[in-house]
């Protein structure tokens, strides 16, 4: 049976985790001293926040971890109800285990209401012979002070380039899938440091093909050659209207992506066309007024086309 | 919603250093000599019977010895204490059982043998997280807490971050409580209390590590022990400068700097645009700073208007954001506020500015109080004129002050018929809760209802009367019969 790639290549053990390093040694720390403070780890998605925090428990109980460890995603479950009922009631009982405490995750902590994260705030010191919090977030402006207060606060940061291209390769291994150099290439510049869509990217490319090419990894991902969306502002900015329409054209019928994929895309690679900074600028702003207009349900083939002379006429 | 139950676990647990640490003694307490003086001299009058004051708020920051003080206090006196936090529901019904097993009024603790008071033993009623009892979730709180200071025999301690929050929702519990203020501790002290930690962990340690943690934590002295733990558990070898870094920091003014330099100062737009990448703040956020610092380094009126107009873009994709949840719309809020802010130069900007923290949330929580007084007077006036409270708030209050000051039969009715409170009526007279012509009012008001009443008891009191003698006939014909 097939499992879900994100799971089953979701990292067991802390030395496992990608690109975090001064985190990971704290943790390991911990481990080693079965001992922990309450902690919040910051930052984007995709980066290794829940893995840590898995892997953490895993390591810190061994076989009965899962028993003295309890999840609770705050997005699904936000209000002060939750904190006064269900959490207080698991803070209260006492671990079974050798380390004497359990530990709570609440991941997307920062989606819990500010009220919740009041009743939050007495519960994680009266009952810290019980159980210590790891809370994940992908914004800590939005955990209160006196939550950050009893916290030691981690900061993950996005994966460096060679950390994100090691974990494509370790996929390729085991999956024995072949990756070639501009595949990576693109799933990098795709996903910009987040693991948890490479590696979904991967899954459903490798369900066509072992043999993983940008060709392959583009159509999964639903995006343009780089080139073509390049070719498609250049031939609109030296006013080429007609051929920029051609360009535009192709994407739609040969490719098969909707307007809202190309002027995402448009956005993306946009920075890196040469062009005056100016220009630029005021094409960044006129590109996304177009893609709010396709939000609010305007048509796609004239708004882009209506772009595209925009670009002409400058 | 139960008793202190510190210290008595005897499981294997490696203890929580913030509790391991926790002072025990006002005098343990780093910091804040002033306010444990005056929490103590308040509590001592209670030996003796009751103070003017019955409750306290004890107000301030996280971290910095509320909650600690309040429970050391207690165990110095030798009272028993009862605490309730936000963890725990709030409302009228709770908070009236949880006060009855404290035996606040005289009957219950005469009779009951929970609190011998006449002996002198009291019960200390911890209100943590006063700020934090809620409107909706909380039905009947405030109201009920502020009956309970008004007929405790007990000492009440509440505890606040933010003593305004909790005190505009009610003038008599304003009125009612003493306020004893708790500053951030000084960074000295919360290096010397690291120290004290680190040589009875027997963790070796450089000074500058101590003090950079005492440096980010800004007077929170629960943080800088949290940090200190989070650091020096299962570390080998000494504690130094560079092992801090692992830290990340609370506070964001520290990593909002250099961001605000990239986009005002440097003048490549794309890397201002990179720069937010790795930043901990939503867009929402960050264009308050960037609104607050423009000016600051634009000068030129040119560079100004396309500064601002980069800004106004940013603003109208956050508003698309919030209005059709269309989330993409952020990543063009933050190229405007960043590589469009920074691509209006027309100069390049050398030498230090000065960077500030926005005004406008400043500005925005302090005039909070009277907001919300303004707009409570608007909801309470609103249906009286045939109107929604904010058309009276925006249109309809000036003219509403004026006649308010100017018409004392206006006045009266107004405050009758919509029910404002003492501190709503001082709002519109531009003067205090506790002025001349507010207490007027309400003392006039209240001569008035009670005269009424006189009245209607004579006349249920005659009619009663009537109502007997006719009765008294009735039974008295019946027996004729």
């Amino acid at each position: 049976m097939q499992e879900i790639w994100t799971e089953k290549y979701r990292p067991e053990r802390l030395d496992e985790v990608y690109g975090q390093h001064r985190i990971i040694e704290r943790l390991e720390a911990y481990v080693e001293e079965k001992s922990m403070p309450h902690l919040l780890f910051a930052g984007p998605a995709g980066i290794g926040k829940t893995t840590s925090a898995i892997a953490l428990s895993k390591e810190m109980y061994g076989e009965g971890w899962n028993a003295n460890f309890f999840e609770l995603n705050a997005s699904d479950e936000r209000g002060i109800d939750v904190i006064r009922n269900k959490i207080k009631e698991y803070a209260r009982t006492s671990s079974s285990s050798e380390i004497g405490f359990k530990i709570i995750f609440l991941d997307e902590a920062d989606a819990l209401t500010p009220e919740a994260q009041a009743a939050l705030r007495r519960i994680m010191e009266k009952y810290s012979h019980n159980c210590r919090f790891v809370l994940s977030c992908n914004y800590s402006s939005k955990i209160i002070d006196p939550i950050q207060s009893r916290c030691a606060v981690f900061r993950f940061r996005t994966l460096l380039e060679d950390d994100v291209k090691k974990w494509i390769e370790l996929i390729a291994e085991k999956e024995q899938l072949d990756i070639s150099e501009d595949a990576k290439k693109m799933l990098i510049r795709v996903c910009k440091g987040d693991l948890r869509r490479i590696t979904n990217l991967l899954q459903i490319s490798a369900s066509t093909t072992s043999d993983i090419t940008e060709d392959v990894v583009r159509q999964s991902a639903n995006i343009a050659r780089p080139e073509d969306i390049r070719t498609l502002v250049e031939k609109a900015v030296e006013g080429n209207f007609r051929e920029a329409k051609e360009k535009l054209d192709d994407l739609v019928v040969e490719d098969g992506l909707s307007g809202e994929d190309i002027i995402k895309q448009i956005h993306n690679e946009v920075y890196d066309i040469p062009m005056d900074i100016q220009k630029k600028m005021k094409l960044i702003d006129r590109i996304g007024e177009t893609e709010f207009r396709l939000v609010e349900g305007a048509n796609e083939q004239i708004q882009l086309e209506a772009l595209l002379a925009d670009l002409a006429s400058r | 919603m139960e008793s202190q139950t510190r210290g008595g676990d005897i499981t294997a647990t490696k203890e929580d250093w913030t509790e391991k640490y926790r002072p025990n003694t006002l005098s343990q307490v780093v910091g804040n000599k002033k306010a444990t003086d005056e929490l103590k001299s308040w509590a001592s009058k209670w030996v003796a019977g009751k103070p003017s004051k019955k409750a306290v708020i004890l107000a301030g920051k996280p971290g910095i010895g509320k909650t600690t003080s309040a429970i050391a206090l207690a165990d110095e006196m030798g009272w028993e204490k009862l605490e309730m936090n936000a963890s725990d529901q709030r409302n009228r019904k709770s908070i009236k059982n949880f006060v009855g097993r404290s035996a606040v009024d005289d009957t219950f603790s005469e009779s009951g043998d929970f609190t011998p008071y006449k002996e002198g033993k009291r019960t200390l009623l911890i209100l943590d997280e006063a700020d934090n009892i809620f409107g909706k979730e909380d039905k009947g709180g405030i109201n009920e807490i502020v009956m309970t200071i008004q007929k405790t025999v007990q000492p009440i301690v509440l505890i606040a971050n933010d003593y305004y929050g909790l005190t505009r929702r009610s003038d008599v519990l304003k009125k009612l409580c003493k306020k004893i203020d708790f500053e951030p501790v000084k960074k000295e002290k919360v290096t010397a209390l690291l120290k004290g930690i680190c040589e009875n962990e027997g963790i070796e340690f450089k000074i500058s590590a101590l003090r950079a943690i005492a440096e980010r934590c800004e007077g929170d002295v629960r943080s800088a022990v949290r940090d200190l733990e989070s650091l020096c558990l299962g570390k080998d070898g000494r504690l130094t400068h560079k092992d801090v870094d692992a830290l990340g920091y609370r506070n964001r003014k520290a990593e909002i700097f250099p961001t605000l330099k990239d986009i005002l100062k440097n003048s490549d737009p794309i890397e201002a645009k990179e720069s937010v990448r790795d930043l901990d703040e939503n867009p929402s956020e960050l264009i308050v700073w960037v609104d607050e610092n423009l000016p600051r380094e634009y000068d030129d009126a040119r560079e100004l208007l396309d500064g601002y107009r980069w800004l106004a873009k940013a603003d109208i994709y956050l508003g698309r954001v919030t209005k059709r949840q269309w989330y993409r719309s952020w990543t063009y809020a933050r190229d405007a506020m960043t590589a469009g802010v920074c691509s209006a130069k027309r100069r390049s900007h050398t030498g230090w500015t000065r960077y500030a923290f926005p005004t406008w949330i400043r500005k925005m929580s302090s005039s909070k109080r009277t907001r919300n007084i303004k707009s409570n007077i608007s909801r309470k006036v609103a249906p009286h004129v045939h109107s929604t409270s904010s058309k009276v708030n925006s249109a309809f209050f000036p003219y509403l002050k004026y006649l308010f000051k100017n018409d004392s039969d206006i006045r009266k009715k107004l405050t009758e018929d919509c029910g404002l409170n003492a501190g709503e009526v001082a709002y519109l007279l531009d003067t205090t809760s506790d002025s001349e012509e507010v207490r007027a009012l309400f003392f006039e008001k209240k001569k008035e209802t009670v005269e009424e009443k006189k009245r209607e008891k004579k006349k249920e009191k005659k009619e009663k009367k009537k109502d007997e003698k006719e009765e008294e006939g009735k039974q008295r014909s019946l027996l004729e019969v």
